[in-house]
């Protein structure tokens, strides 16, 4: 074998080998794309991506709830739609977990009575054993204007149950004692509250802390007025008490003007105060938060530059966040 | 002879062929697929959304806006990260976040092999934030890191490194212990669940405590214009006693 015939047939020997040896490489690379396919392959996933990115940047830019966006690092809103569901839930729901009681009440009566001569002196006493009212609200009214939303809702007396305690004592003169001698009188009268509506009108004052977004009702005292209307059944006991006496004795009665005095104090009502200033500041369910934990160790952090936006559609809240440096755990 | 001549530069141009390799420099571009497809999943979807004539972040949800820069330094605050699988440990040093249709990040770091010690390597990683929801016992927003692809970038010293894996395999394998082993950022978010209204226990208006049901669920996350966008679905319950 000539030299030539060696270094010739050595040199097929290396090809071979190479181009076995790029079979095998392949094989272990079959599934990878080729540098070649896989500038094909982003040319058309970016042709693509431009595409809908185009798409989905144009629908957002129309997005009224993204006006007022602050420019802010860190951004937290809440439609104005949500934040009315919250409150009409409170308000609606508050008053059925709401008690009216009144307890202990009294308005008192004294004078004499007299025909041509002083027939003697009374004392009538009615004193309210117990008013417990039920409350109702409606549907509220909410308008958002500037950092605050306006609330107003009717408030209604829907029904309710009460009893009083009547106290009549006659002190009668030589006179008038020996006629009608001590007159007591006492009886309970019951009734029912009479139903009535008031209207509740106030402000929700929007403001953030470092961490929340808060509501602070704002509403002016509201005095409702309690009105019970004796039962039928009560007012023909005491009448019958009182019909019973006659004479002089019926003067004495007629003059006091037991029922008259009832009915003025029951039509008069018992005024009662919502407590307004105990409604208690609020937070939106989403905020930002204070601290974070790195690496196990909880980080505070402080939230600058805040801002708080509402548009028609959003209460935005924003700030920028300064993280400390957090040392390396080796 | 002549024939031998055309032999040989047939075969010569057989062994040019072969010997090009077809998969140099495909690292960086399967990277870069990588995130274009990630991209392309979070566009389609808003895409389909827009198609149903429903806007791209759902109506009457709550919105949170994160900027890019500040993710960045979150995601930076947990650096360095290592992650260690069989006898390797990569340690990512470095990170650079971009949002344009998905919540990608690009991680940078070194590898070491245990015994090796004149081992000169970088790897790249491709993750993404996902599975963002509300961590309940810190009632903030927190989002687990995807690996998506590791490159390893620039070794030297390899005929150490290597031990009879090729750089691609290695590479799989690394990629699938990073997944498994990237930590979760907490994104300071808080929400809250319930609104509790205290008691009124003097006068004639009484009042029990009372508690506003309040359920949040993160509904949607967006990555657009250098921006993350998490929408929270709530639901409002209605109002009842407190319990103790």
């Amino acid at each position: 074998m000539t030299a030539r015939r060696i270094l010739f047939m050595g040199g097929v020997a290396i090809v071979v080998a190479v181009i076995v040896m790029d079979a095998v490489v392949s094989r272990t690379r079959e599934g990878r794309r080729t540098t070649r396919d896989l500038r094909a392959d982003i040319t058309a996933l970016r042709a693509q991506r431009d595409r809908l990115q185009s798409y989905v940047l144009r629908a957002m830019s129309q997005d009224p709830r993204l006006n007022g966006l602050p420019d802010r690092e860190l951004r937290v809103g809440m439609p104005t739609t949500l934040a009315s569901s919250m409150i009409a839930a409170v308000v609606t729901g508050l008053p059925e977990h709401v008690t009216l009681q009144l307890e202990g009440l009294q308005v008192r009566r004294q004078g004499d009575v007299r025909r041509v001569v002083t027939l003697g002196e009374y004392d009538l006493s009615v004193t309210v054993m117990r008013v417990a009212a039920r409350l109702t609200t409606g549907v509220p009214d909410i308008e958002f204007g500037g950092n605050r939303l306006s609330l107003a809702l009717p408030v209604r007396i829907a029904s309710g149950t009460g009893s009083a305690a009547i106290d009549f004592r006659w002190s009668g003169s030589a006179v008038g004692g020996a006629v009608c001698g001590d007159l007591p009188l006492k009886e309970i009268v019951t009734g029912t509250v009479r139903p009535a509506t008031y209207r509740l009108s106030g402000t929700l004052h929007l403001s953030r802390t470092d961490d929340a977004i808060l509501l602070t009702p704002r509403f002016p005292p509201l005095r409702i007025v309690v009105r019970v209307t004796p039962s039928k059944a009560s007012w023909d006991l005491v009448q019958k008490t009182l019909d019973a006496a006659g004479g002089l004795c019926g003067f004495v009665l007629d003059r006091v003007d037991i029922r008259g005095a009832l009915e003025e104090f029951l039509a008069t009502g018992f005024t009662v105060r919502l407590p307004t200033e105990r409604f208690q500041s609020f937070a939106l369910p989403a905020g930002i938060a204070s601290t974070l934990t790195i690496r196990g160790t909880p980080i505070q952090f402080a939230s600058t530059d805040g801002s708080l936006t509402i548009t028609d559609d959003m209460i935005w809240a924003g700030a920028n966040v300064t993280l400390a440096s957090v040392e390396p755990q080796r | 002879m002549r024939l031998a001549s055309l032999a040989a530069l047939a075969l010569l141009a057989a062994v040019g062929s072969a010997c090009a390799d077809r998969y140099a420099g495909a690292g960086p571009l399967e990277a870069e697929k990588a995130i274009l497809e990630r991209e392309l999943a979070g566009l389609r979807e808003s895409a389909e959304r827009l198609d149903r004539g429903d806007p791209v972040l759902p109506a009457n949800d709550m919105l949170i806006a994160i900027d890019e820069a500040f993710v960045q330094r979150l995601v930076a605050a947990r650096l360095p990260i290592d992650v260690t699988s069989g006898p390797y440990t990569v340690t990512l040093t470095h990170v650079e976040v971009g949002f344009s249709g998905a919540p990608a990040a690009r991680l940078r770091g070194t590898i070491a092999r245990d015994g090796v010690v004149a081992l000169e390597a970088t790897v790249g990683l491709i993750a993404a934030l996902s599975d963002i929801e509300i961590d309940q016992t810190t009632s903030t927003l927190h989002a687990a890191m995807t690996a998506d692809h590791l490159d390893i970038e620039r070794v030297s010293g390899i005929e150490s490194f290597l031990s009879g894996a090729s750089l691609d395999d290695v590479a799989r394998l690394l990629r699938q212990s990073v997944d498994e082993q990237l930590p979760t950022i907490e994104i300071p978010v808080r929400i809250q669940d319930d609104l509790d209204i205290p008691p009124v226990t003097s006068g004639p208006i009484r009042l029990n405590g009372l508690r506003l049901p309040i359920k949040v669920v993160v509904s949607r996350v967006l990555a657009m214009e250098r921006r993350l966008w998490i929408s929270l679905h709530v639901d409002v319950g209605q109002l009842g006693r407190a319990t103790p």
